[in-house]
């Protein structure tokens, strides 16, 4: 297996494609860093939330601030304060108890994850789709597909091979890229106050105040990652099933990135969060892999006279789904017949 | 050991590409000899687990193939009619990956990769990319690859095309030399290349067995339709539609023709005793 496994990737990828990856790839991050940085004034929010640290409830300094002679002090604190009793009414509205907001300084996972939410799926759907799409259209095109189909392990380990080679093609290229985006973001503002609540990650504060989980942000960080891993893996698993598909590695990658982009980009020009539509383009690789909206809000789904939450039905559906992609995978390379 | 064809069909759509086939091998080295579009790469994917018949059963010993799937595979050596390559491998790679496949350990595996390379000729590159590769290069690391696991039933289609004189020889020898006790199916339009060294012929038409037999068996079914002569050059034209023109020669003012008509097709023609090439022309005629 081991050798099967080294093989395929070494038809994955070579050297060249490596290096001319990585660099694409940092060059990817270093502008997304760029772009995020342009988008909102991430210094001055990150002093002030530094000036605040612990709970929002009975803070001292928020408490002597609100009576500050400076308007903008006295607004932010009055703000907070607001925040965190909103965010109560509404979770309490939908049986919610919510937890006293934690404040801290958290620009580098407001960072981390608006890169992961935002930038990510677009990087990486479009390098897995590219990458993974030949690993079984291009033994077609090739003409491989006899000689390794009439092979003792031609019909089961080497599928699992290509399987596991695919999977570390992917995981190696999400670490390098949230790797590098991270150490960017990382050597630009600190790790921050990994305790606060995660709806203070920067950006959160000014938008959404129903989150029914109460994770403090480094919490939230490892959520993010193994769901936009996860995300990453089930789309991988998409890919491989198109692949066994398709004659060819084009029609592959094509398709693939069809479906990774046309949910992103519909759900971004619907510009809204609730409703059937945003429901079903939440069960898209693109949204598990952007995971941000599946927790920012509270959505609920109507089952009968059950209410489940859409963050769980859209996980549990996706990696039901993902195993099932990756059993049709299997079984189209196993069954497929040489014809040509 | 014992390979049994039993009323094997395949069918896309309409067209029947093989038919209610069936016949039983046993070891020894079987020449497929049929035209474009007989059928014959049809049934050696059938044979070798690459497409599922829409009737008939292939057993091996007694079980069917399907039901032994693994255990089937592992005795079987496949060379197809065309095959590509992965671009960054070196022949060496490639036998290495083609044996992990096959299920052969990693020191076993560089052994067996080391000799058969030198068998067919390419020790020395070894270590060269396979994009680099003229086509009977390609070929004869096919052959090698379909050698690696020592396999009991050995496929081969159009092994031969693309190879030099020399490199055909050194392959029909080396199919002579490992045949005992395995079953060799070898197909291919060059008739000489089966002439020498199968100890059966089978004659595929339209799908169909239409012959099996020996050499011999299967060229006396040309005996007494192959005829040799001389004609002038001003002749032959109106010579060559009375029969299939087997050989054409230039000698001098005139022209040796070799023919297999039905009957004598020119004045100074004699009967000649046929060889595997006349009667595989008789038997198909024009489409040959």
């Amino acid at each position: 297996m081991k050798e099967i496994i080294f093989f395929e990737l070494k038809k994955l990828v070579n050297i060249q494609k490596i290096i001319v990856l990585s660099m694409v790839l940092f060059l990817l991050c270093v502008g997304s860093f760029a772009i995020i940085c342009t988008m909102g004034d991430w210094k001055g929010a990150g002093e002030m939330l530094t000036h605040y640290r612990g709970s929002v409830e009975n803070n001292p300094q928020i408490e002597a601030d609100v009576a500050s002679d400076d308007a903008r002090i006295s607004e932010y604190a009055n703000w907070l304060r607001r925040c965190d009793e909103v965010r109560k009414a509404n979770l309490a509205e939908i049986g919610f108890e919510a937890e006293t907001l934690v404040i801290g300084n958290t620009v580098f996972y407001g960072f981390m994850e608006e890169f992961i939410a935002n930038y990510l799926p677009f990087i990486l759907g479009f390098v897995i789709a590219l990458l993974i799409a030949p690993v079984f259209a291009s033994e077609y095109s090739n003409k491989m597909d006899g000689l390794l189909l009439s092979s003792k392990h031609g019909k089961r380990t080497l599928i699992i091979g290509k399987f596991i080679a695919a999977a570390v093609v992917i995981l190696a290229v999400y670490c390098f890229v949230v790797g590098v985006f991270g150490v960017i973001s990382l050597c630009a503002f600190g790790t921050g106050d990994g305790n606060a609540s995660f709806v203070f990650t920067a950006d959160y504060v000014y938008n959404y105040f129903s989150s029914p989980f109460n994770f403090r942000v480094w919490q939230y960080m490892i959520v993010l990652f193994v769901c936009s891993l996860l995300g990453c893996i089930g789309f991988g698993g998409f890919v491989l099933l198109v692949s066994s598909k398709c004659r060819s590695a084009l029609p592959a990658s094509m398709i693939s990135l069809a479906v990774i982009y046309i949910p992103i980009l519909a759900f971004k020009s619907l510009g809204q969060n609730e409703g059937v539509v945003p429901n079903i383009l939440r069960l898209f690789p693109g949204a598990i892999m952007g995971v941000r909206t599946l927790f920012s809000n509270y959505f609920p789904v109507q089952i009968g006279n059950m209410t489940f939450s859409i963050t769980f039905v859209s996980i549990t559906l996706f990696c039901i789904s993902s195993v099932f992609f990756s059993i049709f995978a299997y079984r189209g390379f196993q069954k497929h017949q040489v014809q040509n | 050991m014992e390979l049994k064809l039993d009323r094997l069909t395949k069918q896309y759509g309409k067209k029947i590409a093989v038919e209610r086939l069936s016949a039983i091998l046993k070891s020894g080295v079987y020449g497929l000899l049929g035209a474009n579009g007989a059928g014959k790469t049809t049934l050696l994917r059938m044979l070798a687990d690459l497409l599922q018949p829409t009737a008939g059963d292939i057993t091996y010993n007694g079980k069917s193939i399907y039901d032994l799937g693994e255990e089937y595979r592992d005795l079987l050596g496949y060379l197809p009619q065309n095959f590509g390559f992965y671009p960054d491998f070196t022949a060496e790679d490639f036998m290495l990956y083609m044996a992990a496949i096959k299920g052969l350990e990693k020191s076993a595996a560089k052994e067996k990769t080391k000799e058969l390379l030198q068998i067919v000729g390419l020790a020395g590159q070894a270590k060269q990319k396979v994009k680099t590769f003229s086509g009977g290069m390609v070929r004869r690391l096919g052959i090698a690859q379909a050698l690696l696991n020592n396999p009991m039933i050995l496929i081969l289609d159009e092994p031969t095309s693309g190879l030099d004189p020399k490199e055909r020889i050194r392959f029909r020898n080396l199919i002579s030399e490992i045949s005992a006790e395995r079953i060799v199916i070898l197909s291919t339009h060059i008739v000489s290349d089966v002439e020498s060294i199968a100890n059966e012929i089978l004659l595929m038409k339209e799908g169909q067995l239409i012959k099996t037999g020996t050499t011999e068996e299967i060229a006396s079914l040309a005996e007494g339709k192959v005829w040799s002569g001389y004609v002038s050059q001003a002749e032959v034209n109106r010579v060559k539609d009375r029969g299939i023109v087997v050989n054409i020669k230039l000698d001098g003012e005139n022209v040796e023709l070799r023919m297999v008509a039905e009957t004598c097709p020119f004045d100074s023609a004699q009967q000649v005793p046929p060889n595997l090439e006349d009667a595989y022309l008789y038997c198909f005629g024009e489409e040959a």
